[in-house]
């Protein structure tokens, strides 16, 4: 299936605007992020070393946050769409 | 609150009172408003208070007047380089608007001054520019029951919220820890877009005019023009805002 992945601030400096990956059926949002960050040296940005999610990735998924924790365990559909964005900090 | 000059037939405010009535504007010159920070974001956002008539900015910043802040933070002059931030905005303020009381505290926010800056109040405008100052000043305000208006801006991007005591997440729901840090580029007008979003969503608090973005996200991004708004929950064992 395919899901795109829409990428914010220094997020799309690293991995461009908007995304689109062929995942397995049944993939877990986490599923869809690892396949974005891939193996180059920007995927530190996005995962850790364990292959999770960073805690201060905000991750939108139809209109809500999702915890990068709860990633693991929401089944994407054909067409979704997921929304990454780094907090920023500047005043 | 304070309670000075406002009589209603002023007419500076004759293009706004037309909005939020003559009780509205009373409001807002009766207002305190807490500002911390005195640069891109402050900038905007103290401006349009000032020029909205809020009676009272308590302005706080222990930053100095760099060249490289001059892109963005329009409250200060190129002759005001060196100079402490809080000083050139409350001459400038003053200078614009002399409806407006401005307070200028030279000094970082720690967990004491920020309990003795809040008690005032009616209102923050967070235009700091670090976490760890936020997230300080914001668990204040929670306690004491008062409105934080959260902004930050980097590159082209923008983020902002209004963290509402017992009716919002709080900042730490939203943002459990700190981002990294790094050198922050910014658009000027980055700021000024997010900046003058958190004056409004201050006279729409203070006047009860309108929606507040709060219970969500906003976020902003000038490259594509897109503004996504994402929902906040609060956060299971919380430790600011868990009973």
């Amino acid at each position: 299936m395919k899901v795109t992945i829409r990428c914010y601030a220094r997020f799309r400096d690293a991995f461009g605007e908007e995304q689109e990956r062929e995942i397995p059926e049944g993939s877990s949002i986490r599923d869809a992020v690892l396949a974005l960050a891939g193996s180059g040296p920007d995927a530190e940005l996005l995962i850790d070393a364990e292959k999770n999610i960073r805690s201060y990735v905000m991750v939108m998924y139809r209109d809500s946050r999702i915890a990068p924790a709860d990633a693991d365990t929401i089944s994407l559909s054909d067409n979704d769409l997921i929304i990454l964005f780094p907090p920023v900090s500047g005043g | 609150m304070n309670n000075q000059k406002f009589t209603g037939s002023s007419g500076r405010y004759e293009r706004q009172i037309s909005l939020i009535g003559s009780e509205g504007q009373k409001k807002l010159n009766d207002a305190t408003i807490l500002i911390a920070g005195a640069g891109g974001l402050g900038s905007p956002a103290a401006t349009y208070l000032a020029l909205a008539g809020i009676g009272e900015l308590v302005i706080v910043d222990d930053d100095v007047i760099q060249e490289s802040n001059l892109n963005r933070q329009f409250l200060h002059a190129t002759q005001s380089i060196g100079l402490q931030k809080v000083y050139s905005a409350q001459a400038t303020l003053e200078k614009m608007q002399p409806d407006v009381s401005v307070v200028a505290y030279p000094k970082r926010i720690d967990a004491q001054s920020a309990n003795r800056l809040i008690k005032d109040a009616d209102l923050v405008i967070d235009a700091l520019d670090n976490y760890e100052s936020r997230f300080i000043l914001h668990e204040a305000a929670w306690k004491a029951g008062i409105p934080f208006i959260h902004g930050a801006i980097e590159g082209f991007s923008g983020q902002l919220t209004s963290i509402i005591p017992k009716s919002s997440p709080c900042l730490s729901c939203l943002i459990p820890s700190a981002p990294p840090v790094g050198k922050v580029s910014v658009m000027g007008a980055t700021a000024g877009v997010i900046g003058s979003m958190q004056a409004m969503e201050a006279i729409k608090y203070l006047t009860n005019t309108g929606s507040m973005i709060s219970g969500r996200l906003l976020i902003w991004d000038g490259l594509s023009g897109r503004i996504e708004f994402m929902k906040t929950e609060k956060r299971k064992n919380c430790q600011v805002c868990s009973e």
